[in-house]
């Protein structure tokens, strides 16, 4: 089904909620499907998988250890790319010559989103490649460029750094894209925000609103 | 009142960013109804004939096409016969009497018929990028019978009625921004006549007030043959339209920081750029004199059955008659408007000091007319993570230095906001009575700023802010808001949002003076009801000739 561009962000930020992520992160997330609609890549299945997989019981803070300036991305729980992504892009534009380096994140293509999303003020580019120097994507002013297929999604190891090479170009998301979403993810997404809802107490039926509204 | 020096410089966010400003706001015309007459003016948009397919009691379709210089707009109108015990203004509601949306251009058949399928339907139809707004409206059942009998024996309504209940429908929803499917408002942004805030909404309103005043117009020739007679010109401009809002409408205020930060400003800042103005002319204080003269009008026909509301404006009234009765005695006017503010603010209730602040900016168009380009939101404010801790800490500390005192303790936390699994929509729940404060939103922002501060103190001042994040994920909300407030300093309500002292209805009154509503009528402290466009132009010629000289209206006593 077709959802507008707004209508599956706020979708997505009640199911973030619906899973128990603090607002900031909730409203963040929904903010990553932009830069992956802007590269082609079918941002409603990734942004919904992640998010479903997170509701498994990923904590919101990241697994992780810093040596020197190489944050190490334990990403071995159900995701830990989603919130710990958003975290780890932060404290990667945080400081000069910063990396990270870790193992099996739920998709890759998620956690560049956040690394594209977070970094956007930042004027740099990064790439997130595989230990044998294969780069699988980078980012550009907010946007995420891929480069290899879908098999690489979920690399073993991988390594995310400051790359120095000139710009890509970058397109804007179309003033009439909407966001293509199967039935089903529709409907698991509508089941995950709907852990948001709370029913009316007696008196807040009384005096929750007024009557009348 | 005292004498004045010019006062330059903007109020600050302490002082307007609070319940007992907020709500007191009054339109201005820098309010979104405002704009886009005067943008509908400007360019000198025309209008289609309406094409009316109703029955003799009003029910059937209605099309009105609005032409700007660029595009053509159309208004699709349903109407149709309901229960009585199914028409509610509650958003829950399954039927009205009344549904529109606004088409991006002039429908064809096939689409008139893929509308009349999904329209009427409301939340519960799916629609395409081509419609902009999705809107609903009831009658006021007994007004709108009072006018069309009226009309149908040849009289004009009572203007002892119409002064009561001022319009002959009420929306219970305006959607906008791809809810349900329609277009998101980045398909139309770039659209000029659409840069202003919410333009399409208030476009789709405007349209909705022209089709209840045809509509009751169409009843009453059914209903009185030769004999029936149209509104007269002046009681057409004064109905407007009717609205029920309560607290929906409030986390909007809370969950767009930046936005409303904007639309703040240039308030304050026009305030500001008409208060350093040091000779305003006699023909300026003329303009100012004679809103004022008709604001004590609308003040005298302001209806409201609440006892703290009744009061309020009974004091406003008798501070704007001083301030009349001051300004025609004045000799020098050198920074009038300064004198005045400074005066209204220290010595009037705030009711009366906003209307003031209102009424200044009326004489001064060509001033600050210009603001309403700042007033809408291109890109957000990113966080800048690697600012230093001890950076971060200052501007914490001097941002939301009100929520960092040894008074906010933990027992102020009264409330909590939920959306309700009944009604879909956000509702006020109180800690310790009601269950659900675990799924409540996170708007207890005074009480973040106290972590956030705690959690800067707990490591170095030399580490980033992106440190931070990743070790306080859940402050990032929090941290964005501080962010932003660096260059939109007015985008936080400087208050405790979930505190004893929440004033619901502080949120609803800034947010409709900003779209222009007139006649707050509060049913409760969490709802309440106003009217949009009363008195504003209620035709395309109508508009051409006199556009923007509408604020505060009033209808007077029969001839």
């Amino acid at each position: 089904m077709e959802l507008a561009h707004s209508e599956f962000a706020a979708l997505l930020t009640k199911a973030a909620r619906g899973v128990g992520l603090p607002d900031g992160l909730a409203r963040q997330n929904a903010a990553l499907v932009a830069p992956l609609l802007t590269a082609g890549l079918p941002a409603a299945e990734i942004a919904a998988h992640v998010l479903t997989s997170f509701a498994t019981g990923a904590s919101v803070k990241a697994d992780h250890r810093i040596v020197g300036k190489t944050l190490f991305l334990a990403a071995d729980k159900p995701l830990s790319t989603f919130a710990s992504g958003i975290g780890a892009a932060y404290w990667l534009a945080g400081g000069d010559g910063r990396r990270i380096e870790g193992s099996t994140p739920d998709d890759a293509r998620w956690l560049l989103a956040a690394i594209a999303y977070c970094t956007r003020a930042s004027g740099k580019i990064y790439a997130i490649r595989q230990p044998d120097g294969q780069v699988i994507g980078t980012t550009c002013d907010g946007a995420v460029i891929m480069k290899n297929s879908e098999a690489d999604m979920q690399p073993d190891k991988f390594v995310i750094e400051s790359q120095s090479v000139s710009a890509h170009p970058t397109s804007k998301i179309p003033a009439y894209g909407t966001v293509q979403i199967s039935p089903e993810t529709a409907t698991n997404l509508t089941t995950l925000a709907s852990f948001t809802l709370v029913a009316d107490s007696e008196r807040s039926c009384l005096k929750g609103a007024g009557p009348g509204n | 009142m005292d004498s004045a020096s010019p006062a330059l410089k903007r109020r600050t966010p302490d002082e307007v960013m609070t319940f007992r400003t907020l709500g007191a706001m009054f339109p201005t015309r820098l309010s979104f109804m405002r704009l886009l007459l005067r943008c509908m003016a400007r360019e000198k948009w025309k209008m289609d004939p309406p094409r009316l397919s109703l029955d003799a009691q009003g029910y059937g379709t209605a099309i009105y096409t609005i032409r700007t210089p660029q595009r053509a707009y159309s208004l699709v109108a349903f109407s149709q016969e309901i229960p009585d015990e199914r028409r509610t203004d509650r958003v829950i509601a399954e039927v009205w009497d009344t549904t529109y949306v606004l088409y991006d251009g002039i429908p064809d058949q096939a689409e008139m018929d893929r509308l009349s399928n999904c329209v009427p339907l409301q939340e519960a139809g799916r629609f395409t990028p081509r419609e902009l707004v999705l809107s609903r409206a009831n009658k006021s059942l007994r007004m709108f019978d009072h006018v069309a009998n009226k009309l149908a024996s040849g009289q004009q309504p009572a203007l002892a009625d119409l002064r009561r209940v001022g319009y002959l429908m009420r929306t219970t929803a305006v959607y906008g921004n791809g809810k349900f499917g329609i277009a998101d408002r980045s398909r139309i942004a770039d659209r000029a006549e659409f840069q202003a805030p919410f333009q399409a909404e208030m476009l789709t309103v405007w349209l909705i007030r022209l089709f209840t005043l045809d509509l009751v117009e169409h009843v009453a020739r059914h209903r009185g043959g030769a004999s029936a007679v149209p509104l007269a010109i002046r009681i057409r401009r004064f109905i407007g339209i009717g609205n029920a809002t309560g607290l929906g409408m409030a986390p909007f205020l809370i969950n767009h920081p930046e936005l409303i930060g904007r639309w703040i400003e240039a308030r304050e800042t026009a305030i500001a750029r008409v208060r350093g103005i040091a000779k305003p002319t006699r023909t300026e204080i003329g303009t100012f004199l004679r809103c004022a003269e008709r604001a004590l009008s609308y003040l005298g026909e302001w209806p409201v059955e609440d006892s703290g509301y009744a009061f309020r404006i009974r004091t406003t009234i008798h501070e704007i008659e001083g301030m009349i009765t001051w300004l025609r005695s004045i000799t020098d006017p050198t920074y009038l408007w300064d004198q005045i503010a400074c005066h209204a603010l220290a010595k009037f209730s705030p009711d009366g000091a906003e209307m003031t602040l209102s009424l200044i900016l009326e004489p001064y168009g060509d001033l600050i007319d210009d603001l309403e380009e700042s007033m809408s939101l291109h890109d957000g404010t990113p966080i800048r993570a690697d600012q230093t801790l001890s950076d971060l800490r200052r501007r914490l500390v001097a941002t939301y230095g009100w929520a960092l005192g040894p008074d906010l303790s933990q027992e102020r936390r009264r409330h909590f906001w939920y959306v309700s699994a009944a009604k879909q929509e956000p509702r006020l729940g109180e800690i310790g009575e009601d269950e659900g404060d675990d799924k409540a939103f996170a708007f207890d922002y005074a009480f973040q700023a106290r972590s956030l501060l705690a959690a800067i103190d707990s490591l170095p001042p030399d580490a980033d802010l992106g440190s931070l994040i990743l070790h306080h994920p859940e402050l990032l909300d929090l941290i964005e808001r501080l962010e932003i407030q660096q260059s939109k300093p007015f985008a936080e309500i400087r208050e405790n949002l979930v505190g004893p002292d929440l004033v619901p209805l502080a949120l609803l009154r800034c947010k409709l003076a900003f779209f222009g509503a007139a006649k707050f009528d509060p049913l409760s402290d969490k709802w309440l009801r106003v009217t949009l466009f009363q008195g504003a132009p209620s035709s395309i010629a109508d508009l051409q000739e006199t556009p923007d000289d509408w604020i505060f209206a009033h209808i007077g006593q029969e001839h």
